[in-house]
C-alpha cells in the first residue's frame, strides 16, 4: 500500500511514446545551440533569455515535474547519446568516485552561482563557453561511465538542486533512458524519484545524509544572499565572498538551532528549508522573470501578474512540503515493514501445520486462542501450554481449582465423571462449569476464561440457621477429609447440627496447591475452593482459629483452647498430619522449613523476601519435594534436590522412569543428588552448610524438608483411643471408641491407604455414611490410588506396586523416544502397577481399565504399549 | 533497499526466520505456542504491556500503532502475512513500545519465552535454531542502522 506511493520508473505510466521524447530532446538540444549562438553573437538577447527566462523557470519545474527536465536536459541528451548509439565504454564509477561526485556537484553549483555576478551574468561568450564545456563534459563522461553515473546523477551541478526541490514530485515522469537499469548509482533519483532523498537520509553511510543535509540547509541563505548582494568591482573580492557566505552560514546555523533546540525531525525541517528556498527564489526572481519575458516579447504585463505569480509559487511550495511530509510517513511505514523478518519459503510448512492442528476447533473465546488439545490430553494441558491463566490443582477433578465456563459445545465433552461431579457439586457449579483437568474434547468446544466461575457459584442470601433438633456432630479439622465428612453429613441428615473446628485461621483451601503460596502473587486467594458462604449455606458452624485441647471420650465433650466446652453426639477426627521433621536440633535452625500448611507457605515466601536467597536445598525426592522445586525454579533460584533413595520417587517409579524425570528436572537447572542424605548441619552462619553422608557438602540459603508426614494423633492418644502410626480405625472409619471416627491423614485404615487427597475424600464419605446409617457401603475391592505428579511440561502418572511376584509380567516401552516411558505390571490378567512418563493417552487407557478391573491378555497389552496395531484374528 | 531493486529481480530482502523448518517442526512449535484468532481491531499487543513473546503472522494483516510527537495515535507500519514481530521484547523483556492490532481477520502464533524453554526440553535443536534465527534477524537490523 505505502509502496504504491513510491513507484520506480518502470511503474510510472508513460504519457508520451519514446519517439515523442526524442523529438522533444532534439528540439531542446537545438534550442540550446540557438541559445549558445545568441550568447556568442547577440549576447544582449542571449543573456536575457538565459538568466531571466530559462533559469528562473527551472526551480519551479523541479518542484512540480522534475522528470521533465531529467528527460529533456541537453546535457543528459548528450550524456546518454554514446549509450544509445552503442559506443559507450560503460565503466562503472567506483564507490569513492560516487562519493566524490556528490561533493563535487555541490561545489560546482556554488562556484557557478558565485561566478554569476562578477562574470557570467553579463559576459555572454564566457557563459556560452562555460555551458559548452558542461555539454562536452557530459558527453565525454557519458561515453566513459556506465548508465547515468557519469553526469546526471553524480557530477551535474544541477542534480543537488533537483533533489532539494523535487524530493516529492507532484507529477511523475518516468526516466526515459535506462532500459535496462544498470544499478550504476546509489539511491538513484531517476530510478525512484520519491524514495531517493529519504534513502539518502537513511543511508547506513552518513556521507549521503550529511552532504544532502548540508546543501539543503544552506540553500535558503545562498538564494537570499545572491539576490541581495551587490557585486562591486571596486570592492575587494573577500567582501563579496563575505556577503555571499554569511547568509549561507546563518542558514546552516539556523538549521542546526531548530534541529537541536526545538528537536524538529530531520526531514520535516529539510522540507521547510527547501520550501523557504523556493519561496525566496521566486520572491526575488518573479519580477526578473517578468522583466525578461516583457523584454523578449515586448509587452507590458498587468499589475496583478506579479503578486499573482508570487502567490502561485508559494502555494506550490506549500503543496510540495505537505506532500513531502505525507510521503515521509508512508516511507517510514514501508521501512518498518521491510525490517520485519519473514518466513519466506517456510510459510507453506507453517500453514499446513496450522491446518493439521486446527482439527477440533477448541477455542478460548476471550483471547481468540485456538487450543491444540492433543489426543488424550485435557483442556487443562492445552490451557497451560498456551499459557492462559488457569490454576491447576490435583489434575484429577477432586480439588476443583480449575473450573471453567463452557460457552459452546458442551455436547463435545464427555459428561463429568464421579469425582468431577462431586467436586462441582461441592463448588456449587454443577451444570454451570466444568473442571479443565477432566475435559477431553471430542469436537468443537468454546470456553470463556473471562467469565469467572466463582461469580456463578450458588450464592445464597444469609440464612438464619434453623433450630436443629437432630444429633450434634463435631468434626475436628477442615481439610478435604473433614470438609467432605461435613458436607456428606449434611446431605444425609438435614436435621443434624454440625460443627467444624479448625486450628487454622482459614476456611477450606487447596492443600495441594501450597507451592503457589511461595511463587504466586495472590496469597491464599487462589487456593480457596468453596464459595464464601459455603458454611452458612450448608448450615455448618465453622470454628476457625480454634484449638481443641482435650477430648473426653466417655463424657462426649471437647475442651477448646478458649476454655469453652463443646458437647457432641458423634465426633470425627480429621486432624491430618504434620510434616516429619527429625527430632535432631540441627533441623530447628533459621531457614529450615517444611511445607504442610498454608502458614508454612506464607512464611517461606516471607523469609525469602527478608533474607538474601539464591540457593534452595530440598531434602526428599518424593512427590512433594519434586513439586516444590517448581516454585523455586519459577523464582529463578538455584535448586538442589537431595534424596536418600536410590532414585527419585523410588517407591512409585522404576529406575528408568525416574531417570527420565531426573533428566527433565536437570534440564530445568535443578541439581539432583540421589543416594545420599544430610549427615550434619552445623550452626548457621551466613548460609546453611549441609554436610552430606557421601562426604560432599552443599551451601544453601534455605532448606525445605519434604521427608514424609506423621499423623496428628496426640488428641486421640491422650483420650485413650487406640493409636498406632495413626488413629486405628475399622473399615467404617470408626476408632476404638464407637462414637469417635477418624478420617484422612490422621487415620490408619485397614487397607493401609492414606496420605492422598482422593483417599481423604473417600474416607470422609465413608465415615458420614457410617455415622448416619450405622453401616458403610460394602468396601469395594480397593484399586491402588493413582499418583499424578503436578509438574508442568512432564506428565508422570503411577500407581500400585511395581514389585509384583514370580508370576507377574512386566511390560515396558521398547525405547525412550520422545522422552516417553511406560512400565505396566500384570498379575493374573489384572494390572496391578504402572509407571507412565509422557504417555498420557496410554496411561488414561490403562488406568481406566485398572479402575474397571478389566482383564488383559499379555500380548494385547504389549501391543498397546508398543503402539502396534492389534493383529487381526485369522 | 527494495525501492531501488530492478523490477523482476526484486529479491525478498527480509531476513528469514526458520525458512527451512519442516511441517513437523512447526507442529512442535505450535504445541508450545498459542494460536490466536484475531478480527479487525483486536489488540494483540498493547504498548506498555509486559509480554515477552515473539509473534508469527500466519494469516491476515496487522497494523503497528504508535504516537506522534504531539501524542496522536498514528499507524507506523503494516505487517503482512508471514512476518515475524515482537522479537525485541522477546529478548529485552521490556514493556512493549507499540500497540499491534488486527487490520483484517487472521491468525497469529505467539511463542513466549516459557514456550521456547519447553520446546528446548523436547526439541533442543529446533529451539536452538529459533534463537539463532532471532539473533541473526536482530544482528542484520543492527548492521542496517543508519549512521553506523
Amino acid at each position: 500500500m505505502s509502496k504504491a506511493a513510491f513507484p520506480n520508473y518502470t511503474e510510472i505510466p508513460h504519457r508520451l511514446p519514446k519517439g515523442g521524447w526524442w523529438f522533444l530532446r532534439v528540439a531542446a538540444l537545438l534550442l540550446t545551440f540557438f541559445q549558445l549562438y545568441l550568447l556568442f553573437f547577440q549576447p544582449e538577447k542571449g543573456l536575457v533569455l538565459f538568466w531571466q527566462v530559462l533559469i528562473p523557470l527551472l526551480p519551479l519545474s523541479f518542484a512540480i515535474v522534475p522528470g521533465l527536465w531529467r528527460n529533456l536536459c541537453p546535457m543528459a541528451t548528450l550524456n546518454q547519446l554514446p549509450r544509445e548509439l552503442g559506443f559507450s565504454r560503460q565503466t562503472p564509477l567506483p564507490e569513492n568516485g560516487k562519493k566524490l561526485a556528490l561533493y563535487l556537484s555541490i561545489v560546482l553549483f556554488l562556484l557557478f552561482v558565485l561566478a554569476r555576478k562578477p562574470w557570467l551574468n553579463h559576459d555572454g561568450p564566457l557563459l556560452a563557453t562555460v555551458l559548452t564545456l558542461a555539454l562536452v563534459l557530459s558527453l565525454v563522461l557519458g561515453w566513459w561511465f556506465q548508465g547515468r553515473s557519469g553526469w546526471c546523477g553524480t557530477f551535474c551541478p544541477l542534480a543537488p538542486l533537483q533533489k532539494a526541490y523535487g524530493y516529492a514530485p507532484l507529477i511523475l515522469v518516468p526516466n526515459g533512458y535506462c532500459e535496462p537499469c544498470l544499478g550504476c548509482q546509489k539511491n538513484c533519483y531517476d530510478f525512484n524519484p520519491r524514495a531517493s532523498l529519504f534513502s539518502d537520509l537513511e543511508d547506513p553511510d552518513p556521507w549521503w545524509r550529511d552532504k544532502r543535509l548540508f546543501f539543503m540547509a544552506l540553500l535558503p541563505g545562498l538564494i537570499q544572499a545572491f539576490f541581495t548582494t551587490r557585486y562591486q568591482p571596486a570592492e575587494p573580492a573577500w567582501l563579496y565572498l563575505y556577503h555571499l557566505f554569511l547568509p549561507m552560514a546563518l542558514s546552516l546555523g539556523l538549521f542546526l538551532l531548530l534541529r537541536n533546540l526545538l528537536g524538529i525531525p530531520l526531514f520535516k525541517l529539510l522540507a521547510l528549508f527547501s520550501m523557504a528556498a523556493l519561496a525566496l527564489f521566486y520572491w526575488h526572481g518573479t519580477s526578473l522573470l517578468l522583466d525578461g519575458l516583457e523584454n523578449l516579447f515586448a509587452f507590458q504585463a498587468p499589475a496583478f501578474v506579479l503578486p499573482g505569480l508570487r502567490g502561485t509559487v508559494l502555494l506550490v511550495a506549500l503543496l510540495v512540503v505537505l506532500r513531502g511530509w505525507w510521503l515521509e510517513r508512508l516511507y517510514r511505514q514501508s521501512q518498518q515493514s521491510q525490517h520485519a523478518a519473514t518466513l519466506g519459503k517456510g510459510m507453506a510448512a507453517l500453514q499446513s501445520a496450522v491446518a493439521q492442528a486446527a482439527g477440533d476447533g477448541v477455542r478460548e473465546v476471550s483471547t481468540g486462542t485456538e487450543l491444540n488439545v492433543e489426543p488424550g490430553k485435557t483442556l487443562l494441558d492445552a490451557l497451560e501450554a498456551a499459557e492462559l491463566p488457569i490454576l491447576p490443582g490435583c489434575r484429577m477433578g477432586m480439588c476443583g481449582s480449575d473450573p471453567i465456563v463452557i460457552s459452546a459445545g458442551m455436547e463435545n465433552l464427555e459428561p463429568p465423571g464421579e469425582h468431577e461431579r462431586e467436586t462441582l457439586q461441592r463448588l456449587g457449579l454443577e451444570g454451570k462449569a466444568r473442571l479443565a483437568c477432566c475435559c477431553r474434547p471430542t469436537g468443537a468446544v468454546s470456553i470463556d476464561l473471562s467469565q469467572d466461575p466463582k461469580a456463578l457459584q450458588e450464592t445464597h442470601t444469609t440464612q438464619v440457621p434453623q433450630e436443629k433438633t437432630g444429633p450434634h456432630y463435631v468434626i475436628v479439622g477442615n481439610g478435604i477429609a473433614g470438609t467432605t465428612t461435613a458436607e456428606q453429613l449434611r446431605r444425609l441428615d438435614p436435621d443434624c447440627r454440625i460443627s467444624l473446628i479448625t486450628r487454622e485461621p482459614y476456611p477450606f483451601y487447596n492443600r495441594m496447591g501450597l507451592e503457589k503460596l511461595i511463587h504466586g502473587r495472590h496469597g491464599l486467594e487462589d487456593l480457596y475452593l468453596l464459595p464464601r458462604d459455603w458454611d452458612q449455606h450448608q448450615q455448618i458452624e465453622l470454628w476457625l482459629n480454634t484449638r481443641v485441647d482435650k477430648l473426653d471420650a466417655e463424657g462426649h465433650v471437647l475442651l477448646l483452647g478458649t476454655g469453652e466446652y463443646l458437647r457432641y453426639d458423634k465426633l470425627v477426627l480429621a486432624t491430618g498430619a504434620d510434616a516429619f521433621v527429625p527430632e535432631n536440633a540441627q533441623y530447628r535452625q533459621a531457614g529450615i522449613f517444611s511445607l504442610r500448611d498454608a502458614d508454612h507457605g506464607l512464611a517461606l515466601r516471607n523469609w525469602i523476601q527478608h533474607h538474601p536467597t539464591r540457593t534452595v536445598a530440598i531434602l526428599g525426592g518424593g512427590v512433594l519435594g519434586i513439586e516444590a522445586t517448581q516454585s523455586f525454579v519459577q523464582m529463578g533460584l538455584e535448586v538442589h534436590l537431595i534424596h536418600t533413595g536410590p532414585w527419585l520417587m523410588n517407591h512409585l517409579l522404576d529406575e528408568t522412569g525416574a531417570a527420565l524425570l531426573t533428566f527433565f528436572l536437570e534440564s530445568q537447572g535443578i541439581r539432583v543428588h540421589t543416594g545420599c542424605g544430610i549427615e550434619h548441619i552445623p550452626p548457621r552462619e551466613q548460609r546453611l552448610t549441609l554436610l552430606l553422608d557421601n562426604d560432599d557438602y552443599l551451601e544453601a540459603d534455605l532448606l525445605l524438608l519434604c521427608i514424609g508426614i506423621r499423623s496428628r494423633t496426640q488428641l486421640a492418644r491422650d483420650a485413650g483411643l487406640q493409636v498406632d502410626r495413626g488413629v486405628v480405625v475399622n473399615e467404617h472409619m470408626q476408632t476404638s471408641h464407637p462414637d469417635i471416627y477418624c478420617v484422612g491423614d490422621a487415620a490408619q485404615a485397614p487397607d493401609g491407604r492414606g496420605g492422598l487427597w482422593s483417599v481423604g475424600l473417600e474416607q470422609g464419605k465413608r465415615a458420614a455414611e457410617a455415622i448416619c446409617s450405622g453401616t458403610a457401603p460394602p468396601a469395594s475391592e480397593a484399586t491402588p490410588p493413582v499418583v499424578q505428579l503436578k509438574v508442568p511440561d512432564i506428565d508422570v502418572k503411577c500407581f500400585g506396586s511395581l514389585r509384583g511376584d514370580a508370576q507377574s509380567v512386566h511390560i515396558t516401552s521398547e525405547t525412550l523416544a520422545g522422552q516417553r516411558w511406560a512400565h505396566v505390571v500384570l498379575d493374573q490378567g489384572r494390572v496391578v502397577g504402572g509407571v507412565f512418563i509422557n504417555e498420557t493417552t496410554l496411561a488414561n487407557r490403562v488406568i481406566t481399565s485398572m479402575e474397571r478391573k478389566e482383564s488383559w491378555d499379555v500380548r494385547q497389552l504389549r501391543q498397546l504399549i508398543h503402539g502396534e496395531k492389534p493383529e487381526t484374528v485369522t | 533497499m527494495s525501492f531501488f531493486a530492478y523490477p523482476g529481480q526484486e529479491e525478498d530482502e527480509s531476513p528469514k526466520f526458520l525458512e527451512q523448518a519442516s511441517e513437523a517442526d512447526w507442529a512442535q512449535i505450535l504445541q508450545q505456542g498459542r494460536l490466536i484468532h484475531f478480527d479487525p481491531g483486536t489488540v494483540l499487543v498493547e504498548a506498555g504491556a509486559e509480554d515477552s513473546s515473539v509473534y508469527i503472522l500466519i494469516q491476515g494483516r496487522v497494523e503497528v500503532m504508535g504516537r506522534s510527537t504531539l501524542g496522536f495515535e498514528q499507524q507506523l507500519a503494516v505487517i503482512e502475512e508471514g512476518s515475524v514481530f515482537g522479537e525485541i521484547a522477546f529478548f529485552d523483556q521490556l514493556p512493549r513500545l507499540a500497540t499491534i492490532r488486527g487490520l483484517s481477520e487472521g491468525k497469529v502464533l505467539r511463542l513466549s519465552r516459557n514456550g521456547l524453554s519447553r520446546l528446548a526440553h523436547q526439541h533442543p535443536q529446533l529451539a536452538h535454531q529459533i534463537l539463532l534465527d532471532l539473533g541473526r534477524i536482530l544482528a542484520l537490523r543492527f548492521r542496517k542502522l543508519p549512521g553506523k
